[in-house]
């Protein structure tokens, strides 16, 4: 049976499932991180209305991705059009999120080099000296 | 194997002086918080089992006929649906006592019992409680209390399965999973939490997950250790305030002594 990864992708961070799991094929995998969305929005549905979930193949290559806004039953009453423009907002404060993420991880590799390379530095200086 | 020497040693009956709650003796707490002469009443019928976890104490079609006292293990209130999917309704551990505590046909139970954490427990016929408890009031109140407990944590259960986010009621959870159990370190898969929650399994891995990167536990391999009880208990939901040491049966009957020995002097 394939074996299938899931991500969680909040506004913050995301978080892999190191463990992962067999399902019969893509679309029960696929309906499986619908089940999971579920669980995870629930009685919290504005917070987390810009989370994902991604689907990964067993070599973690990204197949499927759920937004949380798209299967939000609690504005299933709404007017299509406002109901469309949640979810565009959403997928806009997603988008957000991960140019958050990845600019923090590049200060982060940034930072990291300019200490090496301070710690060089130095080590080449008291050479000299 | 008969009880009576162990009793007698771990629940400190000599002295009845209130103590607070994480210095009672080593058994289940309710019997040090009892008097030398109603534990005299129980002694004779208490035994001393170990049970693992996932063990099924009752369900609604093989009810039980003996009172459970846990002492290092945890037993699970559980609601099973049809689906086969469950939900935690109340979790009894070393500060109460759960089982045949009602009288017979008094209550239709719907619940299971399930041992979720593995360990030592008491038990004793739930006749004999109850007869006790006519002949006794100090058992009389540790039965009502035990009553109390399981009506208050259902109420307060069925509002946070029904309001609170999944996450929050993991943390709930573990953080009063830590305080009743006096550890930090539980042996719990996620099978185990995904059913006391009624989630998905992947569901519980990304919120174990989630924190862990933030620091608040370490989970590996069924293997849960809470690196930092303060941040779990403000992550958990507010239900964290409503069911704290004040309302569990073994403060309350060592409230209960205090009082009687206060009224007395």
């Amino acid at each position: 049976m394939p074996f299938y990864h899931f991500v969680l992708k909040t506004r913050d961070s995301h978080i892999p499932d190191p463990d992962g799991g067999e399902w019969p094929n893509d679309f029960a995998a696929h309906k499986e991180a619908g089940l999971v969305a579920q669980d995870l929005m629930r009685n919290q549905e504005v917070k987390t209305g810009s989370w994902r979930i991604e689907v990964r193949d067993q070599d973690l290559q990204p197949l499927s991705e759920i937004l949380f806004a798209e299967i939000d039953q609690t504005i299933a009453h709404f007017p299509a059009e406002l109901r469309q423009r949640h979810i565009l907002a959403s997928r806009r404060m997603a988008a957000l999120s991960d140019a958050i993420l990845a600019l923090r991880k590049t200060l982060g590799e940034v930072s990291a080099t300019i200490n090496q390379a301070n710690t060089v530095m130095a080590l080449v200086a008291g050479k000299r000296g | 194997m008969p009880y009576q020497t162990e009793i007698a040693r771990d629940a400190g009956v000599s002295s009845r002086s209130p103590v607070a709650g994480g210095e009672v003796g080593k058994g289940n707490d309710c019997f040090s918080a009892l008097s030398s002469s109603a534990l005299s009443l129980l002694k004779p019928y208490l035994t001393e089992i170990v049970f693992r976890e996932g063990t099924i104490l009752w369900d609604p079609r093989k009810l039980s006929s003996e009172v459970y006292f846990p002492v290092s293990g945890l037993i699970s209130i559980i609601l099973p649906a049809s689906d086969g999917v469950s939900v935690e309704v109340g979790s009894i551990s070393r500060q109460a006592a759960v089982g045949a505590i009602f009288e017979p046909g008094q209550v239709d139970f719907c619940t299971q019992g399930v041992v979720r954490l593995g360990g030592s427990f008491i038990r004793m016929p739930g006749s004999h409680l109850l007869f006790a408890a006519k002949e006794n009031s100090e058992i009389e109140n540790f039965v009502t209390y035990c009553r109390d407990w399981i009506l208050m944590q259902a109420q307060q259960m069925a509002a946070c399965n029904a309001v609170h986010a999944a996450d929050m009621r993991f943390c709930r959870w573990l953080f009063q999973a830590c305080e009743r159990m006096d550890t930090d370190t539980f042996h719990l898969t996620q099978e185990m939490i995904a059913s006391l929650l009624a989630i998905r399994r992947t569901t519980v891995t990304l919120i174990a997950q989630k924190l862990q990167a933030e620091g608040l536990i370490q989970y590996r391999r069924g293997k849960i250790v809470v690196l930092d009880r303060a941040r779990l208990r403000a992550a958990a939901c507010e239900c964290c305030n409503s069911l704290t040491r004040q309302h569990w049966p073994s403060t309350r009957l060592l409230n209960t002594s205090a009082l009687k020995l206060h009224g007395q002097s």
